[in-house]
């Protein structure tokens, strides 16, 4: 109910903005053509609709395969933390200190060593989601109750069995909060990654820009933001669903 | 006791990243990786003193533009949420549209500000602005609403006017809100700066690092890369410096 009506009052507010936005564009009469009306950059999107879902799809293959190759990546590196705890010691600081070189300065890089097409964006969207999965599904691993790891050493059960009947379970809230996260990164990841090259949504933001194409640029950039959000919103629905999980589960 | 420990792991931390370089340094040259692959340490050290000049002018320019930004944007953000809250009806409206913002991944917006703002540095400190001014929003928010109900009645039992609730309860209680902010919105802005510099401009790191992969430089490249890691690190340092220098408190639950 509660819920219900606070998206109601963002959808009024949102919808509000864009109302205002129009009028004023009219007024204004295109005297300011960098900033279009709301209608003229609907126009533009639907008019190139064939082109932006041509590259749309581009950019959703390297992204879907940045964040599994990323996620998966990032989950080896945490069990293997997990399972040793020295190797943590040695690696995670290696770890932070390669996520900390910025994302846009790798991706020329990136190009170079890939070439132009898919791999070198999907490398960058698997960057941008590796890091947060670590650090979450590290922090996962963990958050298993020591009486229930007790329990399982007790009963006679192998590192083996334990990881996959306690900590994995225990860390599932974490590792989505992490795809929450990398979803959209491995979008923007893709984008950047796109940037420099031939075809993609990042390229076509580019080009638009260069080609001066306003509203074209202004729609691209919208889609861009709406596949980023719906990424989000998957998992974060998967997130629901899992805290409802485990609050049944700690509740007996 | 104390200060052996750290000293350790620094010294543990120093010879992780030296037998890195030794190894990189021995792999690149036995195996002759070309240069446009990964060029030896070596040869990116010597690329960074040979051009020293115009990578430190590149860094002072992308340092500026950020710092500039991270102040512009963290002003915003948390003049916002002090206005959010004092009223809720601000809050209801205000909040779906920063968050619409935030949704917009903000380097794909670069193109479009360029458009907007034009070729300068306008429009690269305001890339650097959107970016911290999410978080400082957030933390601004989260963190004025932090005190207790406890100790906010209290408060209003005692009679203290509104500004010493917010001197002595409310922005106490916010600090260390702010200061995580801080540390994930600095290094932040010197991204966003350099993502920036790709459409809006031609000067600073970020602006170096593709000019010189395109001349086929990649020492430079390199070098303008480590530059760049070394701005968004020190970023992270003095925050975190500065957040234990004014939260010196304990926190109950961070």
């Amino acid at each position: 109910m509660t819920r219900r009506r606070v998206w109601l009052e963002a959808s009024l507010s949102m919808l509000a903005f864009i109302a205002v936005w129009e009028i004023v564009s009219r007024l204004i009469g295109g005297r300011f053509p960098v900033v279009p009306a709301p209608t003229a950059i609907a126009a533009a999107g639907v008019q190139a609709s064939y082109p932006i879902w041509l590259n749309l799809r581009l950019t959703l293959i390297e992204a879907a395969l940045g964040l599994v190759g990323g996620s998966v990546l990032g989950l080896l590196l945490a069990a293997a933390f997990a399972a040793w705890p020295r190797t943590e010691a040695t690696l995670y600081n290696l770890v932070v200190t390669i996520h900390s070189i910025p994302l846009v300065a790798v991706a020329p890089i990136l190009l170079i060593w890939f070439g132009v097409g898919i791999t070198a964006p999907a490398v960058v969207a698997a960057l941008a989601c590796f890091f947060p999965m670590v650090v979450s599904a590290t922090r996962g691993f963990r958050a298993a109750s020591p009486s229930s790891l007790d329990l399982m050493r007790v009963l006679g059960a192998s590192t083996t069995q334990s990881f996959l009947r306690v900590r994995l379970p225990a860390s599932l809230p974490f590792i989505i909060a992490a795809l929450k996260i990398g979803a959209p990164a491995a979008v923007l990841g893709a984008t950047v990654g796109e940037w420099l090259g031939t075809a993609g949504i990042g390229y076509l933001l580019f080009s638009s820009m260069a080609n001066f194409q306003v509203p074209l640029l202004w729609a691209t950039m919208l889609v861009a933001a709406g596949v980023a959000a719906v990424g989000y919103l998957i998992f974060a629905g998967i997130e629901g669903l899992a805290v409802d999980w485990r609050g049944r589960g700690t509740a007996t | 006791m104390r200060l052996v420990r750290p000293l350790a792991g620094v010294l543990r931390d120093a010879g992780a990243v030296i037998a890195f370089l030794v190894v990189w340094q021995v792999v690149t040259i036995a195996f002759a990786v070309p240069a446009f692959l990964v060029p030896p340490p070596s040869a990116i050290a010597g690329a960074l003193a040979a051009n020293a000049g115009r990578i430190g002018a590149a860094l002072a320019q992308t340092g500026a533009e950020a710092a500039v930004g991270f102040v512009g944007g963290n002003l915003l953000g948390l003049i916002l949420a002090a206005a959010f809250a004092r009223s809720r009806r601000l809050e209801r409206i205000g909040l779906p549209l920063a968050i619409a913002l935030r949704s917009v991944p903000l380097i794909a917006i670069a193109p479009l500000l360029t458009i907007v703002l034009g070729f300068g540095p306008t429009t690269i400190v305001v890339m650097a602005v959107l970016i911290s001014f999410f978080p400082a929003l957030v933390a601004g928010s989260a963190g004025l609403r932090a005190p207790s109900p406890d100790a906010l009645a209290l408060m209003r039992v005692l009679d203290a006017p509104e500004r010493v609730r917010y001197l002595r309860l409310r922005i106490p209680a916010a600090l260390p809100f702010i200061f995580a902010a801080f540390k994930i919105t600095a290094p932040a802005a010197v991204l966003a700066a350099m993502v920036a510099e790709w459409t809006a401009a031609n000067s600073g790191l970020g602006y170096l690092i593709i000019d010189a992969g395109e001349q086929y430089r990649f020492p430079l490249m390199w070098a303008g890369i480590v530059a760049a890691t070394a701005l968004a690190v020190g970023a992270f340092i003095v925050a975190s410096f500065a957040e234990r220098r004014v939260v010196w408190w304990p926190l109950e639950n961070a």
